[in-house]
This record gives structure tokens, sequence and C-alpha cells, in this order.
């Protein structure tokens, strides 16, 4: 899976305020609702919300990828943020998260996908590539930065 | 004069040599028993130095002083937690398991050889116990970790089956010694009698010397000393008393080593030294005792015993053991392959030629070829055997330096942990401030180029930092978690090991199922949770790194309550399928 047709410059924020994971949450569904067919805001709130209730998807090294499905319609989307302030995400490694990578995958492509969140994993465990992304001065920046990584 | 100082130099110079040794066998991946054992027979009489030595009695008074204190050390290194899931499997496989270890040998060789009962089952309780230390030794050596519930049983049954080996032999050469006619009855008593005084004694002799411990003020030193000096009067007055001092002194071990006494860490490490000394010592005088050109005498007897007790005895005899705990197939494989023979049965076969019974060369020869075999063939695959069963988990993550701060008094140990930083540790490229603990820490600077920054808060680590920090010493998982580095050298990683994601024990399937292709639940599986399926396919014996696959995913467990045993974390990964 090429993650650069996954990923839209659109979708690429650096430096957001947020305070809270369920903010982030809510900040992830306003992002991509857009660019879904058969979904609101919120449907992808409460989806990646109920994904966060099994158990959190904070991978640890402050690196966060929440994931959840969406009505059929449209095509997977992602979802990157960087945070000005990293914040509590309840992660593995116990420290707060800064870099949100989401995905949304519609339900009848959905195990496909899933590959996908591990080659995504993969890349951002890639120090160099985090540094990267953190050290990026604006939006294009941080999609570029994280484009170019190389797993 | 001169006489004492060429005895000085000869046994300087051997334990030199084999802790010498130690470092090359460490790198061939063999057993360092073997080591010691090939030096002390290189030294002796038919060796390169040609040392007369043929007194068993001082060969079994230093052995069993060396038990005691391995034994001794065993059992303070045996944690309470282990318990939960080993601790009936390993009792079994030290009474059931031991007897009929030592029963379906002495049958075999009695159709086989045609020798009478009491010399066979005299045969089979010589080697009926198992060394784990050894196999330790060798995971040690290789940075390896195995399933806990493997390593568990197999450390609490060589712990206390040494006892139960000690005690059968003791009773059947008394028996044979005294020509007294042969009953189970006695045998049945007498072992009885020994275990439970072995247990009573050594049990209070714990619980007295904590007391003591706690109330005595003498130089810091003397603890590791008056530790090792209790030990030893504990099994002399258990064993005068008629019952089995081993047991007493590994039973003490374990009170002492679960008590939380600021002293533990200080008398761990002096009693690591001794019990290697001990270890050292054993096996070289075991190996200046015997006469190599003697072992070929009995060599069809030796061999056919080591044989049948590796491939026939020890399967039948664990599979038996282990019928009521329905542990899985490649544990038992595992743990049958890994009876691994040590000092044990060779001192024990001292036991009947100190007791001038008829043969007594025999026993000697049988037991040292039988060790001899089981740590070459059995010490040398082990590490492969676990690899390939799939018993293998990742390193847990620890400090690179650990030291324990037990001259300050306070009512929990404190320790100092050092970690190296790494790019893979989740604190690099952090200061102090940036990072959240869920147990209190405290850091007390970083070393970058050998300097000492004290004055850290506003620091970032960085790859090649070395972190200092107190905190309590049982919280030293929830402080590595942050700051060590996740293996990247270690043959297994964490990440791909567990997988990426993790999910809460306490979820039920169906609800993984609305997220991950876990395929066709049954309808009563659907229900479960994470914990109660796994739970149900290990018979409540869950261990971190059991796996169970569903669908086109494996789930492993990751993380357990320490106290309730129910499972924390599950790590989920997506196997590999065909449309991708």
């Amino acid at each position: 899976m090429d993650l650069s047709t996954l990923l839209h410059p659109d979708c690429t924020r650096r430096a957001v305020e947020v305070t809270s994971k369920k903010k982030a949450l809510e900040l992830l569904g306003q992002l991509a609702a857009p660019r879904l067919a058969n979904a609101s805001a919120f449907d992808v709130f409460e989806s990646l919300l109920s994904r966060e209730r099994l158990g959190s998807t904070g991978i640890g090294f402050g690196i966060a990828i929440p994931h959840g499905r969406v009505a059929d319609g449209s095509k997977p989307v992602a979802i990157l943020i960087t945070l000005a302030d990293a914040i509590d995400f309840d992660s593995i490694d116990n420290q707060p998260v800064d870099i949100i990578f989401a995905l949304l995958v519609p339900e009848s492509h959905h195990e496909q996908h899933l590959h996908t969140l591990q080659a995504v994993a993969q890349r951002l465990n890639d120090k160099q590539c985090t540094r990267a992304m953190r050290d990026a001065h604006d939006d294009m920046a941080l999609y570029q930065a994280f484009i170019r990584c190389n797993s | 004069m001169t006489e004492i100082n060429g005895i000085m130099l000869l046994m300087g110079a051997l334990l030199l040599i084999s802790i010498l040794a130690a470092a090359v066998s460490n790198r061939l991946g063999a057993p360092l028993l073997l080591s010691f054992l090939i030096i002390g027979m290189l030294a002796g009489e038919e060796g390169v130095l040609r040392i007369q030595f043929n007194n068993p009695t001082v060969a079994f008074f230093i052995g069993s002083l060396a038990l005691v204190i391995i034994l001794f050390d065993g059992g303070m290194r045996t944690h309470k937690e282990r318990f939960r899931v080993a601790l009936w499997p390993a009792i079994s496989l030290a009474t059931v398991g031991v007897a009929l270890t030592c029963a379906i040998t002495a049958a075999a060789v009695v159709w086989l050889f045609d020798l009478p009962w009491p010399i066979a089952l005299l045969i089979g309780a010589i080697l009926s116990s198992t060394d784990a230390a050894a196999v330790f030794g060798i995971f040690q050596s290789q940075n390896m970790r195995i399933k806990q519930r493997v390593a568990a049983t197999l450390e609490i049954e060589s712990g206390t089956n040494d006892p139960m080996a000690i005690i059968l032999t003791m009773t059947v050469t008394a028996m044979i010694a005294t020509a007294q006619e042969f009953s189970w009855w006695v045998i049945t008593v007498d072992v009885l009698q020994q275990l439970l005084l072995g247990l009573v004694v050594g049990w209070f002799g714990g619980r007295t010397f904590v007391y003591m411990a706690r109330k005595l003020t003498v130089q810091f030193s003397f603890f590791p000393l008056l530790a090792a000096a209790s030990a030893v009067v504990v099994f002399a007055l258990t064993s005068g008393a008629g019952g089995s001092g081993y047991l007493a002194v590994y039973l003490m071990g374990f009170v002492i080593g679960n008590s939380r006494l600021p002293q533990l860490m200080h008398i761990l490490q002096v009693q690591d030294g001794l019990a290697w000394l001990s270890q050292i010592m054993m096996f070289l005088i075991l190996g200046l005792l015997v006469t190599p050109s003697h072992l070929m005498e009995h060599w069809q007897l030796s061999l056919t015993v080591a044989l049948l007790m590796i491939f026939i005895a020890r399967p039948i005899a664990v599979w038996v053991s282990l019928l009521p705990f329905t542990f899985p197939w490649r544990d038992q494989v595992f743990i049958s392959w890994v009876g691994l023979r040590g000092a044990v049965p060779i001192i024990l076969a001292l036991y009947p030629w100190l007791m001038n019974i008829e043969n007594q060369q025999l026993f000697f020869d049988i037991a040292f070829v039988v060790v001899l075999i089981s740590l070459i063939l059995q010490g040398w695959t082990l590490a492969g055997l676990a690899r390939w069963l799939g018993l293998e988990v990742p390193p847990s993550a620890e400090p690179d330096g650990r030291m324990p701060l037990d001259r300050v008094s306070s009512k929990d140990p404190l320790e100092l942990f050092a970690f190296n930083m790494t790019e893979r540790s989740p604190a690099c490229d952090h200061s102090w401030n940036e990072l959240r603990w869920s147990v209190p820490v405290e850091c007390v600077g970083v070393l970058r180029a050998g300097e000492w920054y004290p004055n850290h808060s506003s620091l970032r680590f960085s790859d090649g930092d070395t972190l200092m920090v107190v905190a309590k010493a049982q919280h030293v998982d929830d402080v590595s978690r942050v700051l060590a580095a996740g293996g990247q050298r270690q043959t297994l990683n964490s990440t791909s090991f567990f997988g990426d994601f993790s999910l809460r024990g306490d979820v039920t399937l169906e609800a993984v199922a609305a997220f991950y292709p876990v395929g066709q639940l049954p309808a009563e599986s659907a229900h479960h949770t994470i914990t109660s399926y796994f739970d149900q396919k290990f018979y409540r014996r869950v261990v971190v790194g059991d796996q169970l696959k569903l669908g086109g995913v494996q789930l492993t467990v990751r993380e357990l309550d320490e106290q309730s045993g129910a499972i924390a974390t599950v790590g989920v990964k997506l196997l590999s399928t065909s449309n991708n």
C-alpha cells in the first residue's frame, strides 16, 4: 500500500492545539468528514472512540494510531496531525502523545487496510522520521516529511 | 610449610582456571558445569596434574555444604508470583515425577540387566533429581527468556526434587546397608516424616532469621554471612532431627527472599558469589574424585540408564505428573527434555560408597556417566529447542545498572537505576519535565561524555547519555518501560512479537470482531472476554507470551495483572493474508 495516495495534504495539520484525547478525536472527525460520503464528523468520532475503549492505540514514543470503520461509499481516509502540546493518551509507555495518525476505512475494505496500519506503525517507529515530522514548520512540510520517510 | 603452600597454590590455580574457562564456555554455549567437571578430571589422577584424591568423605562433606548454599540461594530467588502458575505442577513433578522416574528406571534395569530390585531402585533414586541452575545459566548466557509457565515449573521442580531424591536415596541405602527387608511402608513413612520436618523447621528458620535481621544491629557486611551460617545451622538441626535439611534450607531461603528485608539485595549479591563458588568447588572435587578409566567398566549399563532416563522415564514421568494440569504440549516436550542432571546425583552416589555397600563404585560410575551425557546432550540443545518450540519471549525492559540503596533504611527498599539512552528509548529526545510517571521516581542527573549534569530539568536526553534515577525497587518495571531501550539488539523484539496495537483483557471477543478480522466466532465464545477465553484455552495458567490465533489475527498476552493474574493487555498482530 502506497501511503502517499492515502494521505492528502488537506488532511495534514501541524502544531494543533488540543487539550485532551477526546478533543483530539473530535478534531480528527471534523477533518475526515468532508472526505467521507456517508459519515458525519460525529460518526467518525464515535468509531475512533469505541476502538479506544478496547485499549489505547498509543503505541509509545509519543505516537498514536487511532483507527475505525465508517459506512461504505468512499475511499479510505488518513489524517495526520502533530500537537503543539503533547496530551495524555493512555499509551503503552504511559507517555503523552504528540503525533497522531488516524485511518478510517469503509466497512467492506476493512481487512486489507489493517495491513496499512502496520506499515504506518513501522514508519513511525523510525526515529529519523518522527524527528523530521516534529521539526516541520508548516502543514506542507509535515506532509512532505511523512511521505519522504522511507520504510 | 612448603606442603601447605603447594596445596594453596593448587586450590587457587584450579579456581582461577575454572573461572577463566567459564568465560570461554559461555561463548561456546556449553554448560558451565561441564567445564568445571572436565577441569577437575584433567587435574585428577589420570589427567595432566595427576593429583591423587580418593576420599569420598571429604567430597561428600564439600558437596553437601555446597548443596546447602545452592539450594538456599535458589529458594531466595524463587518469587512468590511464580507460584501462581507453577507451584502445584512443580510439586507434582517433584513427588510423583521423581517416584515414577525412579521406578521406571529401576524396572528397566531389573529387566534388562537382571540386577536385584533394591540396587536398581537405588540407581533410580540417585539419578532422579534435576538441576535447573544449569538450565538457567545457559539461557542467561544467551540473553534469552522463556515463558514463565515453563521456567517457573522447572525452577521450583528442581528446588523441591533434590530433597525428594536425597530422601529416597538415603532411605534405600539404609535399607540395603542394614539388610532390612524391603518394605514400601517404611519408605513412605520415612519420606513423609522427612518432608514434614523439613517444611516446619525451614519455615520457622526463615521467619526467625527475618525477625532477627530486623532487630539486630551489626556491621552491614555481616548479614549475608549471617544468612549463610543460619542456613547451615538449620540444615544440620533438621537433618539431625530426622527431617530433610535440604528442603528446610530451600524453604528458609524462600521465606527470606520474599520478606522485603532491607538487607536482601546485599544478601543476594553475596549469595550469588557463594553459590557460584559452591558450584565450582563441587564439580571440581567430583571431577578430581572420579577415575576416568573406571567409567568405562560399566559403560553398557551407564549408557542404557542415561538413554532410558532421557528418552523414556522422564517423558513418561512428566506426562503423568502434568496430566491434572493440562499443560500445552510444547511446554511438556520442553520440560521432558530439560530433565538436566547436575551435581546432585554424583553426590548422592557417594552415599552408598560411604555406607560401604557392595558394588559401591558402580553407583558412582553410573551417576557420573549419566550426568556427563545429560549435560552434553541436553545442555547443548536446550536453547535451540526452546526457540524451535516457540517458548522464547522478548526480554522485559530493565535498567542497565542497579544499585540498591540498602544502607538507607526506608519502609520499601530503594534503588538507584542507570539507563543508557538510545533512540529506542521512549524518553529519548525528551527532557525530564516532559515525562509522566505512574510511580514515584526522581532523577539524580545525567551523565554525558562522562560528565555529571545534576541540573537536568531542561536537558534533552540523547543517544549516549546515561540517566540515573532513584525509585522503589518494586517499581523497576514501571520505570524501565519509559527509560530502557526497547530491544533493538535483542534476538526477539517486542513489536514484532506482540504486534503494534494492544487491547485490554476485559473486552469481549465480539467487540474485537468489530475492528479486526477475527473470523467467524463460535456462538459460545462471542461473549467471552479476552481474559476468560485465554483462561479457558490455557486452563487458567496464562503467562506472558501465550498466543491464540483468531481468524486473521494473532493475540499475544502482553501484560498480566500482578495481583490477580488476569490479563491486563494483549497485543494484536495481523497475520499476512493471501489478498495482500
